[in-house]
């Protein structure tokens, strides 16, 4: 079996929030140029499912970007190679 | 004194009798009348009824035209993806396409703007002495996300240059939007840069404070009221928005709001805020968002504040929550 990483972003969507959808785009983007299974899953926090799971994780805003459970960035939209380095130490 | 007055009071760094209350009404205009965003941002006539409904019913002080931070970027050339109760959202970006010297800067015939435009006239003319109208443009950061798509922030790195001539472009987009609304007789401009909350002060600073220059110069020259939005946890930023030669900011729910009055009395700027969204306004109870809104106006009261919602309102936000605002504000 590969390598695999899960992404969790909690947005309020990224459909339609700017912030949120540049999120989604810049790990799109990092995410197609890594070498290994990367699951992906976005919480919109228009769901109360995903409001509890956001105070369960601990995550204070959005959007977050989250790898394998760890929060990485809070509000911050990473450079694309920045994210795929992060990515990559937490390939498991 | 009329609604607007108590919005203007407190944009002057003044001390209203009541507090200012403006309700981000955007696509959740069209939930009020029964309609889908899509159909709803590509309407004058459900823009107009949306927001006589949202007057109605939640008794603002102040209100935007429109909630659409998309609307330049589409008559730029970026393609959007229309969804059913969100606003837009920017799917292909223009400058991935043709270069910058192509983009031509937007007229008041392109696009959807003959119908913000139109419905910015109406409402001025019907509820402008009212209620303090306000015209929302794309701010130049988050427009150069939306022409340049993510990579802006690499080359802000690698090719600044590449960067600031692009926030140039949009710099004068923004401006030129803001003069479209001021020639219509609005009075206030909120300049909505959401993306800045995603980057450093110092970024925020040498990319994008210089681009507010031309749109503050022409609000000005109107003398009407400017204020810059910002989302996310924008308190990287919070003293560089307080610093902004502009009347105002706005903030959303996530940062200590404590802070943020703070600042903006530094340098005497009104700042609005800061009601939670989804866990008050779409899925709290009409109690919780009475105790929401006292304890923002606890924080906030003075000179200055002005309370809002986080940012543009859900879709699906629960009219009696913001009903129950209202009550509160106006005392009934």
């Amino acid at each position: 079996m590969g390598k695999h990483v899960l992404i969790e972003l909690f947005t309020l969507d990224s459909a339609g929030c700017a912030p949120c959808t540049y999120i989604k785009e810049v790990v799109d983007n990092a995410c197609s140029k890594i070498d290994g299974e990367v699951e992906i899953v976005e919480h919109k926090i228009k769901d109360k499912a995903a409001v509890k799971l956001m105070k369960e994780r601990g995550v204070k805003s959005i959007p977050t970007i989250c790898i394998n459970s760890d929060i990485v960035y809070e509000s911050l939209l990473p450079e694309e190679e920045e994210l795929i380095k992060e990515m990559e130490k937490r390939m498991k | 004194m009329a609604n607007k007055d108590v919005l203007i009071q407190a944009l002057n760094y003044e001390e209203p009798a009541r507090v200012p209350w403006v309700p981000y009404v955007g696509v959740h205009g069209g939930y009020l009348i029964g309609k889908d965003a899509d159909e709803y941002l590509n309407s004058a006539e459900l823009l107009y009824q949306g927001a006589m409904k949202a007057i109605e019913e939640y008794r603002p002080d102040g209100l935007p035209i429109a909630f659409d931070l998309q609307l330049e970027a589409e008559v730029l050339g970026c393609d959007l993806a229309w969804v059913k109760d969100n606003p837009p959202a920017v799917k292909g970006h223009v400058l991935d396409k043709v270069s910058l010297s192509d983009l031509r800067l937007p007229t008041e015939g392109d696009g959807r703007m003959p119908l913000v435009l139109k419905t910015a006239e109406r409402l001025v003319q019907e509820v402008g002495k009212d209620i303090g109208l306000m015209g929302l443009v794309c701010g130049p950061f988050t427009l150069g996300l939306h022409l340049m798509g993510s990579k802006i922030v690499s080359k802000m790195v690698k090719k600044p240059d590449e960067v600031l001539e692009v926030m140039g472009f949009c710099a004068k987009v923004c401006a030129e939007m803001a003069r479209m609304y001021l020639d219509r007789g609005i009075e206030i401009i909120a300049v909505v840069d959401p993306m800045t909350s995603t980057i450093s002060p110092k970024f925020f600073d040498k990319f994008v404070v210089p681009s507010y220059d031309p749109a503050i110069e022409i609000i000005n020259k109107f003398k009407a009221y400017s204020l810059c939005f910002v989302c996310g946890n924008a308190t990287r930023i919070i003293p560089n928005l307080s610093r902004l030669n502009m009347h105002g900011f706005a903030v959303d729910e996530n940062l200590d709001f404590k802070y943020v009055a703070e600042e903006a009395r530094k340098n005497r700027k009104a700042f609005a805020g800061n009601l939670p969204l989804t866990t008050g306004l779409l899925f709290g109870e009409v109690e919780e968002n009475i105790q929401y809104a006292e304890e923002c106006i606890e924080i906030g009261k003075g000179p200055g504040f002005i309370l809002a919602p986080g940012c543009d309102m859900p879709y699906f936000c629960e009219p009696e929550n913001v009903k129950a605002v209202a009550g509160l504000v106006h005392g009934k």
